[in-house]
């Protein structure tokens, strides 16, 4: 479902950032030992989609992130981002140009840099900009993003929060087609988290950039997304697509409406099916 | 008057009088400036006991009290021979130390990148780096030929392998998600390694260099003892306290270990600030 159509008067639609995962397959083979992270995954991400993730822990969520990323291969399978060839069981797309840009479970900053050159770093080396522009621009970005007072900080002396806004920044600034979050605001305090979450969808609003987003709080994944894919126990594919079909613009009165709470008991329902078969499976291997 | 001289100090002298204040206050301090009196004082009874008591204490007796320490410090100080231990100890020091430097950082860069240069240097470089620097030095007095090169060599050793097991420990244990948040921005490989690798391994960059720098100095002092001071080469604070101990003067034995403690304390002070200056995210911590 596209929220566009549904708010026309509000955005464009998007038009580019469709990701394709088509029968991914990942096999790790550390030392033999063969552990199947991914196992014939199908997925289609429209256009400006916000595209939550859920599922059991160590399932395979961040190894199917990776390979959207590119950062390895797949066994077998693609992954296409509109129409190319993004990563095949050969090689990932080696020149990337920040088309998909990474933010990453526990934060990602490159503590040696400042906010500012933290947020520069890509179009200064991209070429795209020189390097007081690149700085300017990131001011002005993280300006916008409420982070105005801690330009010249290092991410060592801000709070979690602002660390992870930063760097929500510091992918947005590259103007990418497609934005992959992994757990980005796990370990947050629920005030926080409501913060990060209205700072997220405001950004969204302004960038109709595409969404994946990996988590394992189910309230965020619906409140914040178009569908809701649960994946299941290790190896992971797609269990269940839940749409969810609250409109935007949202805000906190939605997690009380009967349509989130009924969302989220849906999702819970598979969730807990899929964690439980993780626990049995985790049992046998211990005997 | 007050007033006037107050707003005309600028805020630079403000900051260092409050610095000396705080100190002044701190329990730390005092404790630390009277455990230092405490022991010269104990150190100065104990030497001197056989003066005043016809026994001499067992250790301690043998021990030159501090104030004939200091007496025999005067009368080296206006000596050039000194000056020249001092000089000949540091530059052999500096040299040694800056060739490890310059070899060994790119060399533990380049073995932590590419994985064919590690495996090929990295087994004999594992063989070769326990051998103490001290071992060395019979067979490089063999082979170099003068004394001086011999030691130069001795003294590059004990830094060289410190410094490059270090980046190589720094660099390989660099955060992946960082090379790969670099990489998912479009970074090339040279600016990974320039803008990413690089100052990941400078906090082990210092580590290596703050322990080697300490190895230089204890090596270059038992090879000068061990080269003795001949015309070529030779020289240097070793040779300075085994010339004392050849001619029975243990006050200036004492004078040239307490040498080679504040020219060791200099040079990590150094190091220290430049870590310090080339690391401004790492004071926070
Ligand atoms: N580099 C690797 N080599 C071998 N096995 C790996 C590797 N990375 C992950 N795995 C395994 O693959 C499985 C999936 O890992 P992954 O990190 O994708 O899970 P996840 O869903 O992101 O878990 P979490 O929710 O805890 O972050 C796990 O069993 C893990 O042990
Ligand atoms: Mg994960």
């Amino acid at each position: 479902m596209n929220r566009a159509a549904m708010n026309p008067e509000q955005n464009p639609v998007q038009t580019k950032g469709a990701i394709s995962i088509r029968n991914v397959t990942k096999i790790y083979d550390p030392e033999g030992v063969n552990v199947m992270a991914v196992d014939d995954c199908t997925l289609e991400i429209q256009p400006g989609e916000v595209c939550m993730v859920v599922g059991p822990s160590g399932c395979g969520k961040t190894t199917l992130l990776n390979a959207i990323a590119g950062f390895h291969s797949v066994t077998m399978g693609e992954i296409y981002l509109d129409g190319e060839l993004l990563c095949g069981p050969s090689k990932p797309k080696a020149d990337q140009g920040a088309d998909r840009v990474v933010v990453f479970q526990n934060g990602a900053l490159f503590p040696w840099k400042t906010l500012t050159d933290n947020v520069a770093y890509g179009p200064y080396v991209q070429g795209k900009l020189g390097k007081a522009e690149s700085r300017q621009k990131a001011r002005h970005m993280l300006a916008e993003a409420g982070l105005g007072d801690f330009l010249e900080k290092f991410p060592g002396e801000v709070s979690s929060g602002m660390a992870r806004r930063a760097e929500i920044v510091r992918a947005l600034i590259n103007d990418p087609k497609v934005l992959l979050l992994d757990e980005p605001y796990r370990a947050m305090d629920e005030l926080t988290k409501s913060i990060m979450h209205e700072a997220l969808l405001e950004m969204y609003d302004r960038t109709r950039v595409t969404l994946f987003f990996i988590t394992h709080d189910l309230e965020e994944a619906i409140f914040l997304g178009d569908r809701v894919v649960v994946m299941t126990t290790r190896p992971c594919k797609t269990k269940k697509i839940l749409n969810v079909t609250i409109p935007r613009p949202r805000d906190y009165r939605v997690l009380s409406s009967d349509a989130f709470r009924q969302l989220v008991d849906e999702t819970n329902e598979a969730v807990h099916e899929e964690a439980l078969k993780a626990f049995e499976a985790g049992e046998r291997e211990m005997a | 008057m007050t007033t006037a001289v107050h707003s005309a100090t600028n805020a630079g002298q403000r900051t260092r009088r409050t610095r000396w204040e705080k100190i002044r206050q701190s329990t730390k301090f005092w404790r630390g400036l009277i455990a230092g009196i405490v022991t010269l004082v104990l150190w100065e009874i104990g030497s001197r006991w056989d003066e005043w008591f016809d026994y001499q204490l067992p250790f301690l007796g043998l021990i030159p009290p501090p104030s004939a320490v200091v007496v025999a410090w005067g009368e080296v100080i206006p000596q050039y021979g000194y000056w020249e231990s001092w000089y000949l100890s540091f530059r052999r020091v500096l040299e040694g130390f800056l060739a490890a430097m310059i070899i060994g950082i790119p060399f533990g860069l380049l073995l932590a990148v590419n994985r064919y240069m590690r495996e090929i240097f990295f087994p004999p470089f594992e063989v070769l780096r326990p051998i103490p620097p001290l071992a060395w030095v019979p067979g490089s007095l063999i082979f170099w030929p003068t004394n001086e090169m011999s030691i130069a060599f001795v003294t590059f050793l004990g830094a060289f392998f410190t410094i490059v097991i270090n980046v190589l420990g720094g660099a390989r244990s660099i955060d992946i998600r960082l090379l790969r948040a670099a990489q998912s921005m479009g970074a090339t490989r040279w600016d990974m390694f320039w803008r990413i690798v690089l100052p990941a391994t400078l906090p082990s960059i210092f580590t290596g260099a703050a322990v080697g720098m300490g190895i230089t100095w204890e090596v270059v002092l038992a090879a000068e003892m061990i080269s003795g001071g001949g015309t070529q080469g030779g020289g240097g604070l070793g040779f300075f306290i085994w010339n004392s101990y050849m001619g029975g003067s243990l006050e200036q034995i004492v004078v040239g270990m307490i040498s080679i403690g504040i020219a060791g304390y200099l040079c990590s002070s150094g190091i220290r600030w430049l870590g310090d200056r080339s690391m401004p995210w790492q004071r926070l911590f």
